[in-house]
């Protein structure tokens, strides 16, 4: 009992210092305020009543446009979630993943703008001063009890901030709709800010790891940067380029296996499927299957729409995938922290 | 003066080999690549669904559907749509480039911000200032002198570090640069160089005015965060409303009948189609000239912003720069078929000419005031 209390106490102090940079302080309200900004933007402009889509074509002529008739005539298909979601959650015809910066959702800026106040957040929970690694080491305990305090804040801090996200969305998303839409969707929210706070964790761990390893910490920042465009931007875009690449050049081996198990057997595929599982891809995949399978709707006759056991399926991986992504993070950062040079800091 | 030059000469060489500059090449180097596997992937893709269609006049765009969203945004989607979307892989190395620029557009500043926002306050901490300025050389000039040579090195480390690989990657990968693409290329690089320099000199004077670190930057945070929202909201505040465009005509049995037989096969002659199809296509036509009309109108109204939001301003030069098709990009709304005139440069860069000015204006603007920072600066 007196040990909890000790620990408690240490991560309060850690948390103090941090809460005392105005960086952090910014950071956490800058990310707190865009969700009920945007929910409240989308409401007042009734934006989320109009259809999205704009056609243009060249001077008409049949045998061009017959193609690709269809596009005229089809509907974008409808959100499966609850109306007071849809602002929240992706449909299918967000587009690509990682094609552009679309900023059309609040999940697309939530994408981008969690990882990048993690990974700053992460980077300042340590004052940046010569004198504090060597304080801290030689506090009693040793470097892993240190090492283990700092993780325990950073899970407190970013679990602190994605909590606070999704009150003050609710609050925003309950004004808006009413409160009933509101509670009926809650427990779907909160799958949904448990796959965020996995998301946002990785990147948090990244930026403390950075800023113990580089003396300076602009390049700290900017390396934790750097890892932030591979694994949002890069990774994402590269399996897509490898897997539709990998679709072409195998037509027929993928017509006839049927079932993604029976190619598992080739090291390409494996490689292609394993980019599939770095945070970037997985946290797209969990959260446009989430509002799916918690959805009203079914896909009834739907012979090529995934059904409900897979998206299951999938979400399970991704978050386990996120899961495995953030031990190998805090192992590494761990070194990282164990190793650190007192006279270097 | 000779001092100056080698005091710039130091800043640069240590800049060009410091890690952080080393991390921001890999940066480049991590879009570029994304940008380019991607969008070859794509415009492969498409080229051999076109020709198993059996098509072989498939020109680019006959229908695009895109998301509806500023004017520039549209015709930004638009431009790339129709390159992506060519059998004769038109655009060059173009498209991958305009797909870089849109993740730059953020990656930047905030690259930028980071690599400077201590350029002059550690120094400070550190004593190091002290010791340049018991040199007999005005403060004004040590400070100027610093801040050239590391942009020298950002700006090297971006035009010739993305130029290169941007070549290479293109030889290797089989994609195609005519010599006006090039040109266009570089001078979108040159603008990208302008672009970081803007922000290397923002985050310096934020340094210089802050004195400590910590304080630069949660102020640099500020500027990110704003510049972020600031664009996120322009954009929601000038999207398009759907309500303002004018409505597709609807589509009669008949004619539906007629491309599904189309489509069932291609190589039916459409020299005779029924009177249906014809009025059809003919309120496509003013379809798409009540569209054309009221996007050129909104485009023209959209170059303000430049003057509030430099993030626009960035993707509203590239948007025309990396472009060889058009005078000016918004002319993709109602591409007359076959007869798209062609910009040339010369065109595009007159189209720009303001934003890129006013780009310019600022980094002299930031330069100046870096010199008065610096020179009020007590040690």
């Amino acid at each position: 009992m007196r040990n909890a209390l000790s620990v408690l106490a240490n991560v309060g102090g850690i948390l103090a210092v941090t809460w005392r940079s105005w960086t952090v302080a910014l950071l956490i309200l800058g990310s707190i305020a865009i969700g009920p900004a945007f929910i409240s933007f989308q409401a007042t402009s009734g934006g989320q009543d109009t259809p999205s889509r704009l056609i243009l074509f060249e001077q008409p002529s049949p045998a061009r446009i017959a193609p690709v008739h269809h596009l005229l005539e089809s509907e974008w298909s409808t959100a499966t979630t609850s109306p007071g979601l849809s602002s929240f959650f992706p449909s299918e015809t967000e587009g690509r993943n990682g094609q552009t910066l679309s900023t059309r959702t609040l999940y697309d800026i939530y994408r981008f703008v969690i990882p990048l106040v993690m990974i700053l957040v992460g980077a300042n929970l340590l004052p940046h001063e010569r004198r504090v690694y060597a304080s801290l080491f030689s506090l009693p305990g040793g470097r892993l009890v240190q090492y283990l305090l700092h993780l325990t804040s950073l899970i407190c801090l970013v679990t602190l901030i994605l909590v606070l996200i999704f009150v003050a969305n609710l609050v925003a998303v309950s004004g808006w709709y009413g409160l009933t839409t509101a509670v009926e969707s809650v427990a779907l929210l909160v799958n949904y800010q448990l796959t965020l706070l996995l998301y946002a964790f990785i990147f948090a761990a990244l930026g403390f790891m950075a800023a113990v390893l580089f003396r300076k910490r602009p390049t700290g920042i900017i390396a934790a940067i750097v890892l932030f465009v591979l694994l949002v931007a890069v990774a994402p875009q590269a399996y897509l380029a490898a897997s539709q690449n990998y679709v072409r050049n195998h037509t027929d081996e993928v017509h006839a296996a049927g079932t993604s198990d029976v190619l598992l057997k080739d090291p390409l595929f494996v490689a292609i499927q394993c980019l599939s599982y770095l945070p970037g891809s997985a946290v797209s995949r969990a959260l446009a299957y989430l509002p799916e399978i918690g959805g009203p709707l079914e896909d009834e006759g739907c012979v090529t729409c995934t059904s409900k056991a897979e998206k299951h399926l999938a979400v399970r991986r991704s978050c386990m995938s996120m899961g495995w992504f953030s031990v190998g993070i805090v192992a590494l950062g761990g070194i990282v922290f164990l190793r650190k040079e007192v006279h270097e800091a | 003066m000779k001092q100056g030059l080698r005091m710039a000469n130091h800043f640069l060489a240590k800049r060009l080999a410091s890690y952080q500059n080393l991390m921001f090449f890999l940066l480049l180097l991590a879009v570029l690549f994304a940008g380019i596997a991607s969008m070859q992937s794509d415009r492969i893709g498409y080229q051999r669904a076109y020709a198993a269609w059996g098509t072989s006049d498939w020109d680019s765009m006959p229908v695009a559907v895109l998301e509806i969203g500023t004017a520039h945004q549209t015709v930004y989607s638009a431009v790339s749509y129709y390159f992506t979307h060519s059998a004769e892989g038109r655009g060059g190395g173009l498209l991958p480039m305009r797909f870089v620029m849109q993740w730059l557009t953020f990656i930047l500043p905030i690259v930028a911000l980071a690599a400077s926002f201590t350029s002059v306050s550690e120094e400070l901490e550190s004593g190091v200032i002290q010791s340049l300025f018991v040199l007999p050389i005005s403060h004004r000039f040590i400070g100027l002198a610093k801040l050239f040579g590391e942009s020298l090195a950002l700006l090297t480390t971006t035009l010739l570090g993305l130029g290169t690989i941007a070549l290479i990657a293109a030889r290797a990968l089989g994609i195609s640069w005519s010599g006006p693409q090039l040109v266009r290329a570089l001078l979108g690089l040159l603008v990208v160089g302008l672009y970081v320099t803007v922000f290397l000199l923002l985050g310096s004077w934020i340094s210089a005015k802050a004195r400590r670190s910590s304080k630069a930057l949660w102020v640099v945070a500020a500027v990110f965060l704003g510049l972020f929202v600031l664009h996120v909201s322009i954009d929601g505040v000038m999207r398009m409303r759907a309500s303002s465009l004018p409505e597709l005509p609807a589509v009669s049995s008949d004619v539906h009948l007629y491309f599904a037989q189309l489509q069932r096969r291609p190589v039916l002659s459409t020299a005779e189609a029924p009177g249906d199809v014809v009025e059809y296509l003919s309120e496509l036509s003013d379809y798409s000239a009540a569209v054309s009309e009221r996007i050129r109108a909104q485009y023209a109204r959209e170059r303000w912003i430049g003057l509030v939001s430099v993030s626009h301003l960035f993707l509203a030069v590239e948007g025309e720069l990396l472009q060889d098709e058009f005078p000016s990009a918004v002319g993709i709304v109602f591409r007359e078929g076959g007869d798209a005139a062609g910009g040339s440069i010369g065109a595009s860069l007159a189209a720009v000419a303001p934003e890129i000015a006013w780009l310019i204006l600022l980094a002299l603007a930031l330069t100046l005031a870096n010199g008065r920072a610096l020179s009020r600066l007590e040690v």
